[in-house]
């Protein structure tokens, strides 16, 4: 066979195309089924996902659908919201951080992302996405939310009804609230940590900050530049969980 | 009576659309295209971990194992995230492991033993996604579902060395359309419409990219700007304009990409687009992977015609006998009419 190809491609030959494999002829319904049901299943996860969080979660049809597929969704990557830059560009956050050592070295302080240090880009951004990730889970009000008021003895029993309501819709809000703040304080204390094991230091101390974009009339009337000093602004640590009224 | 015949009418129509839209045989070359450079871009992200492998993975890395658990646990209090590197405590093994993937990566790239390693190259990728939880963004998200669906098709039947160890066993110089072929490439297109439809969702909920500034925000941040472009300050309207298309583009994205007319302008823009955030904020991989992924939409008869004249433009110093047999045969107006859309 070989040989004959040989030959063939010697006189210039061309091989046809072929219009369709062996293993291709068409397959039978049954399978077809089986194919489609599997394509709709995972089409169901690939859309769910984001709508569920378009929604923010509010929605009980999607939220339903979207509990039954989240096996899926979340052990085959597919929980995202896609957006993108959305829904507005927002300022960046860094973090500068303070190693103590307990040998009397002076600290080392540095910041993070770093540009100059994290090369190649993409290292950078990995860096980036560190500091917009604890941002991320930064939950306000910084201290949880207050219970809604109890309803007056004189109250009709169906301002109670509502009251009963309200409290359990408030306590599933402070439930997620203190979910995010338990995942900030782990992540922080985690960088943290990372940071004092590299630097082998007895003492890190991290400072959030934010990098408030100017705006366009700003830069355009005042010469305002992106690096303005002014521009990053410290931002005020929450009270750990334990310490939070 | 009139109803019930037009509802079966309907029914059938649409299980018939449905038929061909999934179970019609596609050619590989749009698939293998989005192999090597999908497989590309995948070895270049992980390489890169390679200078922080143990800072994110190692023994004190930035997010430890329980915290992964913890940030990716749902209402339930369960969290489904998985990886092998969950596991591994010593550098030494990480190490191994890592060079390991990057092996995958490479041969998937290459199209060797494409089946297998297109398993395991989703299989990694995902593992490094997951365990990669608060350093990931975009690319990461895109680069899971090009692995994902990889290993649905048979990407290594064009473009390949397993096509080329084909070829020196005989096989005929172009491997069939196949159903699978053409699954892997549907899902990466519906895919990318559901991503665009919710990036225009989610831009629609913001006022900037109604008040045409959101261009101005993404631009004028200092943390992404790879190419200052600060004096279009001084052209509001350009800046409005460029946000106003962006936004429509995105959200219509997946009405406009499917007929044959605006096809076209919707991939020059998704070029444009993406082009420019590689270009101007800094994240060149997310850009990259983005146009890779509207790789899916381009027939695989212009990726066959168009790497054929690509061929053709480099000096061929091989023999006769092997010129003969890369040579793209001409397409026929039959395989046109049949590729899917």
């Amino acid at each position: 066979m070989n040989g004959d190809m040989s030959k063939r491609q010697a006189a210039g030959e061309q091989e046809p195309l072929p219009q369709r494999s062996a293993t291709d002829s068409a397959p039978k319904l049954w399978i077809k089924l089986v194919v489609s049901a599997v394509l709709v299943f995972h089409l169901s996860a690939v859309f769910i996902a984001p709508l569920a969080f378009a929604a923010d979660y509010s929605s009980p049809l999607v939220n339903a659908i979207y509990g039954v597929l989240r096996p899926y969704i979340a052990a085959m990557y597919l929980d995202h919201g896609y957006f993108f830059f959305a829904p507005n560009p927002g300022p960046s956050h860094l973090i500068d951080y303070k190693v103590e050592f307990a040998d009397g070295r002076p600290p080392l302080t540095g910041r993070f992302p770093d540009l100059q240090t994290e090369r190649p880009r993409l290292r950078y951004h990995r860096h980036f996405m560190l500091t917009e990730s604890l941002n991320n889970r930064l939950r306000y009000p910084l201290t949880p939310p207050a219970e809604p008021t109890p309803p007056a003895l004189t109250a009709t029993a169906e301002e109670k009804v509502l009251y009963q309501a309200n409290r359990q819709a408030d306590e599933r809000e402070r439930a997620s609230w203190r979910m995010t703040r338990r995942q900030f304080e782990a992540m922080r204390d985690s960088y943290a940590q990372h940071l004092q094991a590299l630097h082998g230091g007895s003492r890190v101390t991290l400072t959030r900050i934010e990098h408030v974009l100017p705006s366009p009339v700003e830069v355009r009337l005042t010469g305002r530049r992106l690096d303005d000093s002014r521009s990053y602004v410290v931002q005020p640590e929450p009270p750990r969980l334990g310490d939070a009224p | 009576m009139r109803l019930l015949g037009a509802s079966r009418d309907w029914t059938l129509a649409a299980a018939r659309g449905w038929d061909r839209f999934w179970f019609t045989p596609q050619r590989p070359h749009t698939l293998a295209l989005i192999r090597i450079c999908g497989g590309a871009m995948l070895l270049y992200t992980h390489l890169i971990w390679s200078f922080d492998l143990e800072a994110f993975f190692g023994p004190h890395p930035w997010l430890t194992v329980e915290n992964i658990r913890l940030m990716t646990q749902g209402p339930d209090g369960r969290s489904y995230a998985w990886s092998h590197l969950f596991y591994i405590q010593s550098p030494a093994l990480l190490w191994m492991a890592h060079v390991a993937a990057l092996a995958v990566f490479a041969m998937l790239t290459a199209g060797l033993f494409t089946r297998v390693t297109s398993i395991l190259a989703c299989a990694i990728t995902l593992s490094y996604c997951h365990r990669a939880t608060g350093a990931w963004f975009g690319l990461d998200q895109i680069n899971a579902f090009i692995a994902m669906y990889l290993m649905v098709g048979a990407a290594g039947d064009a473009y390949s060395l397993d096509r080329w160890l084909a070829l020196r066993r005989g096989a005929a110089a172009d491997a069939g359309p196949r159903i699978d072929t053409n699954i892997a490439v549907r899902l990466l297109q519906l895919h990318m419409c559901v991503i665009y439809l919710f990036g225009g969702i989610g831009k629609a909920r913001g006022e900037s990219w109604w008040d045409g500034t959101a261009m101005w925000m993404a631009l004028a941040n200092l943390e992404y700007q790879s190419l200052d472009l600060v004096w279009l300050v001084r052209y509001p309207w350009l800046l409005a304009l460029l946000t106003h298309v962006t936004v429509f583009w995105e959200t219509f994205y997946c009405f406009f990409v499917w007929p044959r007319l605006t096809r076209p302008i919707c991939l020059l823009l998704a070029v444009f687009v993406h082009g420019g955030i590689a270009l101007a904020l800094g994240m060149k991989t997310f850009g990259l992977v983005m146009i890779i992924g509207n790789l899916a939409f381009v027939y695989p008869e212009q990726v066959r015609a168009t790497i054929g004249w690509l061929g053709r433009l480099i000096p061929a110093r091989q023999p006769r006998e092997n010129a003969a047999a890369s040579e793209a045969p001409p397409l026929r107006k039959q395989s046109l009419a049949a590729a899917p859309r």
